[in-house]
């Protein structure tokens, strides 16, 4: 009788430790996974943000200094890329320099933007009849997480589109 | 039948907390992109864009062509409409996007002041998101 009683607290206690294992290894798994969605989805809202503000850089200021694209080319001494003369108001030339220093400074631009973090790609077509086409930076692939914003503009007063991409 | 009690009760638990993390796990985590900002920007970018365009005089004229081409062009999961106003606050011109039913639940407006032939009007731009798309 004794054995018997035993033997059913044995039974008992391994089957508990079993469940309590299990439901352990599960608790830490889900966690883990958990956290990983967390992190990225954060990391994910921050690119957002960081392309919001860089696009507007792009669309609404002129950078400093002012006629940065007077340069011989972008170096420590431009600290803010800008491509409009008001906003909205695209200057050729400032996007002419930007498009041609792209092998050269694209690093540069891109830290100047506060997107060092990323990749970047800029897109600048024609809205209707017009043959307005530039592009700078670096294209996403398929299967990178990108933001992508669009935002209007004018250049010599005709209307564009700038699309903006930032990716990593 | 104590014992068989605090088993069921242990069980109980169990299922609770399994339930309780499958539904953590399985929540959507999506990023909320910051919308109203971008919404807010695009709609500032329109107006500007129509007013330094010209595209306002075409429209004072009569002509919408050019508004709706900028608004043919906004991404597809942005709903727009421009009107126009005078000084009595009455509507006198709206061109929505195509495609863009009633106004969605988060709307951003921007409006400007403007005169023409001596007479005040307000361009006024209204934008949402298109539910069900992107």
């Amino acid at each position: 009788m004794g054995t018997k009683k035993g033997q059913i607290w044995s039974l008992d206690f391994t089957a508990s430790v079993v469940l309590l294992t299990f439901i352990l290894l599960f608790s830490l798994l889900m966690w883990n996974s958990l956290a990983v969605r967390w992190k990225t989805s954060e990391g994910y809202r921050q690119m957002q943000t960081d392309a919001l503000f860089a696009s507007d850089a792009l669309m609404t200021t002129s950078g400093r200094p002012y006629s940065w694209e007077m340069r011989s080319q972008i170096d420590n001494n431009v600290s803010m890329i800008g491509l409009a003369r008001t906003r909205n108001e695209l200057s050729r030339m400032k996007i002419e320099k930007l498009v041609a220093s792209n092998a050269s400074a694209y690093d540069a631009v891109k830290g100047m933007l506060g997107l060092g973090r990323y990749e970047l790609f800029i897109n600048i077509t024609s809205i209707g009849p017009g043959s307005v086409h530039y592009e700078f930076g670096k294209h996403a692939g398929a299967l990178n997480d990108s933001v992508v914003y669009e935002r209007f503009g004018l250049i010599e007063g005709a209307p564009v589109k700038a699309r903006v991409e930032v990716w990593r | 039948m104590k014992a068989f009690v605090m088993t069921m009760d242990a069980m109980v638990a169990v299922s609770f907390m399994l339930t309780a993390m499958i539904m953590l796990s399985a929540m959507s985590l999506e990023p909320s992109a910051p919308r109203g900002a971008y919404m807010k920007e695009m709609t500032l970018d329109l107006l500007s864009v129509i007013e330094k365009s010209g595209t306002l005089g075409n429209l004072m004229d009569g002509n919408s062509t050019g508004i709706r081409s900028l608004l043919e062009a906004t991404p597809d999961q942005v709903c727009m409409s421009v009107y126009i106003a005078n000084s009595t606050g009455q509507t006198i011109a709206v061109i929505p996007k195509n495609g863009c039913g009633a106004l969605g639940s988060e709307v951003q407006v921007a409006s400007r002041h403007f005169v023409y032939y001596g007479q005040l009007y307000m361009l006024k731009a209204e934008s949402w998101r298109k539910e069900g798309v992107g």
